[in-house]
């Protein structure tokens, strides 16, 4: 494992060997019967002003390592050092006094538009409230702020006195958008922040990130299950299974060489269109297994199609590739599979010429 | 080619104390054995309702067939008029869930979670086969190994709750192709899933369609679903079909500014340019606007487009577009009804 040291000098946030582990209780006493593993030992780094996409199958702990960041969620054990004014500082076992001025800096934009605000308040307070909770500005500065925020994320100063169920819901995204980036954030955790949208209405809420973040210079960790979203707006992607990371590199590695079959099979289960007919879905067979009861080994051997005798006994590490830096991967076979991208070179060849 | 089932000018509206929602507005198309008709459209455009008013499965109190017919072409025996057949009588009853079965946007609230899923797939098939229940209990484990349920033997004595969502997914798509169906119509069949179950169920529907040369609608607002298993295509916006063509012709040539505007509001993998999202959003039920539906949204919007609502312009032997830019183009239309 990578020590904190090593990485970048640009890293905002070096999160080393995180867990999770939800206790899971039975019976009138209430015991602890065994422990959920939602996030089991995980290491990234994630650099100033890049967006880092979070991908993985339902219940692969996503979520969970969102809700450690912003501190919803107080990891089991590992460390989180986030970068403030006075240097390298470790968030993870923080009490809520020492986190109040951190919190400032890291916010979380959540799925669902209709449930993460509440309806009995209106639009304008919702957005100022965070300033009021930081005690920033006075009421008339707060107020000037939220007008400035209305207009920034395309909704208009006359949106102030609106009630959520008054909009439509790309409209509410954008309020849950415009509160999250009013205490002016650097890191923001966008949890399946357009997977609840209709596509004209994502496509305008993908780009009002992109524009913020130029603007703002903000860095992005982007949850998502839709890989074609992940791949429009991430510069590097985190694959996540079961708990573990299997792979990061950079976006366009990740679609063009794969590294890790559970990113392959992940790839090629995305519906795609090959010209007049229908192709041979690559599918993986059975489903998640729990994250109770992880399999031994590497944690997705009960599903790869390469899986040898090792796999199914030592947990592979994360590692760097030699020949590339910018990649890791978690597989014992990583040297010796050659596997298949997205998009074959025919398939691109035959798509490509009306790409105009 | 058989054509099984031929939709046209459907319209269904609503009666509500609001007032009228127009949820299907003039739906038009052909069905053919084997081959898979994609419905694409976001929110609310109409399609759940459509494959709805198919299986005749509204209540006339509630929503009424105000115009158009749907023709179903059995495989012996004269067509069936589906807008003319009691919803509760005996002929829907044959027809449903035997020779037109379907599967929910929804597993759960199609399974009853108070009985196994042995027993509610053996209801489908008692009711519509004569057969003993040792029978239907056997054929029930058979389509449950079918459609890739492990140790189906035990599975099938289980309640909904004890699958998972792809299982209970799956577990649907068994109690629809239970009684062998002519026409499967998959309403959203994998949306709240992962891609790799997505992937999944795609590919044992479009194995047993070919297997038995069944008929297939496939409704979802995913363009790359469509793209992946459509023939041809329907695109829907505020209750209307705007266009309809071949699905290659849908993503190389669309014709309709709505549907060019969800493929540049369309993430693509490997594009790699700035999204272009139509402007606004789908208005509500009750805000629908006069002319053409697409007018307050459209980049080419014209005068008349606010006017009056365009319509359907042939523009080749499968290709429809209604939109008032194509009227110049249009061929004489294929029918003049
Ligand atoms: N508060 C909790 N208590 C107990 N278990 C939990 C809790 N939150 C999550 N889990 C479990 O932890 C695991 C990871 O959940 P998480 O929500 O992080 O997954 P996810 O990757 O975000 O999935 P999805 O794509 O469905 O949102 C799951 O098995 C989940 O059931
Ligand atoms: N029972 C009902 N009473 C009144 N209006 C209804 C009813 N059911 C549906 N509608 C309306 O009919 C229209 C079409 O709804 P429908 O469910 O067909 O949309 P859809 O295209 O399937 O959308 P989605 O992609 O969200 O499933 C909507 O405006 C909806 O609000
Ligand atoms: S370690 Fe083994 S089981 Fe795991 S992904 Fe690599 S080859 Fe497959
Ligand atoms: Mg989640
Ligand atoms: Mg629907």
């Amino acid at each position: 494992m990578t020590p904190v040291e090593a990485a970048g000098p640009d890293a905002i946030l070096k999160i080393r060997d995180l867990r999770l582990h939800f206790p899971v209780k039975a019976g009138l006493l209430k015991k602890t019967v065994g422990y959920v593993k939602a996030v089991d030992g995980i290491s990234f780094d994630v650099y100033a002003g890049e967006t880092v996409g979070l991908v993985g199958e339902s219940g692969s702990g996503k979520t969970t390592i969102g809700r450690c960041i912003v501190r919803l969620y107080k990891p089991t054990t590992g460390s989180m050092h986030f970068r403030t004014g006075a240097g390298l500082v470790d968030i993870a076992q923080l009490d809520k006094r020492e986190l109040q001025p951190i919190r400032r800096d890291i916010q979380m934009l959540f799925q669902d538009p209709n449930s993460s605000l509440n309806a009995r308040m209106r639009v304008g307070d919702i957005i100022a409230e965070p300033l009021e909770i930081h005690a920033i500005g006075t009421a008339d500065e707060r107020r000037a702020r939220v007008e400035d925020l209305l207009e920034h994320v395309g909704l208009g100063a006359e949106m102030y006195n609106r009630y959520p169920h008054q909009l439509s819901g790309g409209q509410r995204q954008r309020v849950g958008v415009a509160r999250a980036l009013s205490i002016e954030p650097r890191l923001v955790i966008c949890d399946e922040p357009v997977s609840a949208l209709d596509v004209s209405v994502q496509a305008q809420v993908l780009n009002l990130l992109a524009d913020l973040q130029e603007e703002l210079g903000l860095t992005y960790v982007f949850i998502a299950h839709d890989l074609s979203v992940v791949e429009y707006i991430s510069d590097r992607v985190m694959v996540m299974y079961l708990g573990k990371l299997m792979e990061t590199a950079p976006t366009r590695k990740i679609f063009e060489r794969p590294a890790h079959p559970y990113t392959e099979a992940l790839l090629n289960s995305i519906p795609k269109r090959v010209r007049g007919g229908h192709r041979k879905r690559f599918v993986l067979t059975g489903d998640i297994p729990s994250p109770v009861n992880p399999p031994a080994g590497c944690v997705f051997h009960t599903r790869c199609q390469y899986a040898k005798d090792i796999c199914k006994t030592e947990t592979p590490p994360l590692r760097t590739l030699p020949k590339d830096p910018y990649t890791s991967v978690a597989c014992h076979l990583v040297d010796e599979l050659s596997l298949s991208p997205y998009y074959t070179a025919a398939e691109r060849a035959d798509l490509e010429p009306d790409r105009a | 080619m058989d054509t099984v089932l031929e939709v046209s000018n459907l319209k269904t509206y609503f009666y509500i104390e609001q007032g009228v929602v127009r949820a299907v507005d003039g739906v038009s198309f052909t069905l053919q054995a084997g081959k898979t008709l994609g419905i694409v459209g976001e929110s609310g455009c109409g399609k759940s309702v459509t494959s709805r008013t198919i299986m005749r499965l509204l209540s006339p109190s509630l929503a009424r067939i105000v115009d158009g017919s749907i023709k179903y072409y059995p495989a012996d025996g004269p067509p069936v008029e589906l807008t003319q057949v009691d919803p509760y009588g005996d002929r829907i009853r044959d027809i449903r869930g035997n020779e037109i079965a379907m599967i929910f946007q929804e597993p759960m609230t199609s399974l009853n979670p108070v009985y196994t899923i042995g027993q509610q797939i053996m209801e489908a098939i008692l009711l519509h086969q004569d057969v003993s229940k040792d029978e239907a209990r056997a054929r029930a484990i058979d389509v449950l190994r079918l459609v890739g349920i492990p140790l189906p033997e035990q599975r099938v004595d289980q309640y909904p709750h004890e699958f998972s969502g792809g299982m209970r997914q799956r577990a649907m798509i068994a109690m629809a192709l239970s009684c062998n169906p002519r026409i499967l119509i998959a309403d959203e069949p994998t949306t709240a899933l992962d891609v790799t179950i997505e992937a999944q169920i795609l590919e044992l529907i479009q194995q047993i369609q070919q297997d038995n040369d069944m008929a297939l609608i496939m409704i979802t607002h995913d363009l790359n679903v469509i793209g992946e298993v459509a023939d041809h295509v329907i695109v829907m916006y505020l209750g209307q079909v705007v266009e309809s063509a071949p699905v290659d012709d849908i993503f190389d040539q669309p014709k309709h500014p709505y549907t060019q505007g969800l493929l540049n509001s369309l993430p693509m993998i490997g594009r790699g340019d700035r999204l272009e999202p139509i402007t606004g959003s789908v208005p509500g039920p009750h805000e629908r606007p006069r002319g053409c539906p697409f007018a307050p949204r459209c980049p080419q919007v014209m005068d008349r487009c606010r006017a009056e609502n365009p319509p359907s312009f042939v523009l080749g032997p499968a290709s429809d577009v209604a939109c008032w830019l194509y009227e110049e183009a249009a061929e004489p239309s294929h029918d003049s009804s």
